[in-house]
């Protein structure tokens, strides 16, 4: 599965989210999903891709995309 | 972009309480402050949170339900879609109560039981038969289907009653306990100083309940102890009745202590104050004058605390700091510094330990 389906399939089942809504150039700030379940989503992408998410890098963010690349760089 | 959000926002409603806890620390008394927020202003600060995106609104005291508006506070935030808890003491909770704050969209109480007799309980809230009121209280809320979770304190009052304070919070139908490692801030240091755990009694009472975390049904949580996280890690805890990841959903898992962190937890005095968290009252800004999400952002106190590289002593230089902290709330109560080792934590005597055994080995073979 690539990072991105993975990454929806994540943000789907821990917040609900729509995701036919999640694209690579989805803007993080309307993910429809809030504070609670963020962080849930965090520790789950954390916990399935064996990574640390730094949220100093978070906060360069700015899309769906850069999440993935993101999460990409830290799996090698 | 921004820092992130934190997952939950404590705002303390008011500071009346028909309590005198030992511990409290938000000096509450009899009477609300007259600087308090009022219905108006805390409909906006719902708004606020709202927008910000909020997961998490826990709303606290003093006692909230000695705030005539609750209810339309509670009301108001659920309409803005804030999961919105109560942390109360319980004894003004009756069916009726509890089934109107369901109504208004309440999700889960919160209710303080600070021992496991009646005796240790009323001696540290500060009335005869509050106890058995916070007792009624849970069981109003079980048959009004209001969830609920019992808030308990540790001290040394309690060492020896844990497995009995999670006892009564199984039988009551509780849905999580959450102990809370005694700080001694604001009344505290008056009243209760003495009741402080040492790093070895710390230890050896999160050791328990790290152990107990294995068979209990519920899930056990330990605000202000960012070292007990490590000890689950250290023992490799598998709890029998949930999947073990659950325990990682307790936000200070991996990160330590979660105060004015990002994802972590941010606390709204009843006059608009915000602080890092109920421990650490340092001032970030007021609502008042700044929105909270721009005091997230620009808080000077806030900068320092989020650097971890800034931590100074045995939490400075521990192989845990970026996982741990220590509790922040304990450094700056103890030593006036936030940044400061967190003199409650059992790490460095036990580094301490180890090193004199192996000088003394190696004392034996030189």
């Amino acid at each position: 599965m690539s990072t991105i389906d993975h990454l929806r399939a994540i943000m789907t089942k821990v917040a609900r989210c729509d995701g036919n809504e999640i694209g690579m150039n989805t803007a993080l700030k309307d993910v429809k999903a809030d504070s609670l379940h963020w962080l849930q989503i965090i520790i789950r992408v954390e916990s399935d891709f064996n990574i640390e998410i730094d949220f100093e890098r978070m906060r360069e963010m700015t899309s769906i995309g850069d999440f993935v690349k993101y999460i990409d760089s830290c799996t090698g | 972009m921004h820092a992130q959000p934190p997952f939950m926002v404590s705002y303390s409603i008011t500071k009346k309480c028909n309590l005198k806890c030992k511990h409290c620390y938000s000096d509450s008394v009899d009477q609300a402050a007259p600087d308090e927020l009022s219905t108006e202003e805390a409909f906006r600060l719902m708004d606020d949170l709202s927008e910000w995106g909020i997961g998490l609104l826990v709303i606290d005291g003093g006692e909230p339900l000695c705030r005539d508006d609750l209810l339309e506070v509670v009301k108001y935030a659920s309409s803005k879609e804030l999961r919105t808890t109560l942390g109360s003491n319980g004894t003004l909770i009756t069916e009726a109560i509890a089934e109107k704050m369901l109504d208004a969209g309440l999700k889960s109480v919160a209710i303080s039981v600070d021992g496991a007799d009646a005796q240790t309980h009323d001696s540290f809230r500060g009335l005869s038969g509050a106890f058995q009121q916070a007792l009624d209280g849970a069981e109003a809320c079980k048959n009004a289907g209001l969830p609920f979770q019992f808030n308990m304190v540790i001290r040394k009052d309690t060492l020896s009653q844990l497995d009995d304070m999670l006892r009564i919070a199984l039988e009551r139908g509780a849905n999580a306990a959450e102990f809370f490692d005694l700080v001694a801030t604001r009344r505290g240091k008056q009243e209760c100083k003495e009741q402080v755990l040492s790093p070895v009694e710390r230890k050896q009472a999160m050791e328990q309940l790290a152990q107990s975390q294995e068979d209990c049904p519920i899930l056990i949580r330990v605000p202000a102890c960012p070292m007990y996280p490590l000890l689950l890690q250290e023992k490799q805890i598998q709890p029998k009745h949930f999947p073990a990841e659950m325990l990682q959903r307790i936000p200070y898992y991996r990160r330590g202590c979660a105060a004015a962190m990002p994802m972590g937890y941010v606390m709204i005095q009843a006059n608009g104050e915000v602080n890092p968290c109920m421990l650490l009252q340092v001032k970030m800004g007021n609502i008042r004058e700044q929105s909270i999400a721009s005091i997230w952002e620009h808080s000077p106190a806030v900068a320092e605390l989020r650097n971890r590289e800034l931590l100074k002593g045995e939490c400075g230089k521990c192989s845990h700091k970026l996982t741990c902290s220590g509790c922040r709330g304990r450094a700056y109560e103890e030593t006036g510094d936030m940044l400061a080792a967190d003199p409650g934590c059992w790490l460095p005597l036990e580094a301490a330990t180890e090193g004199a055994e192996r000088d003394k080995e190696y004392g034996k073979i030189g």
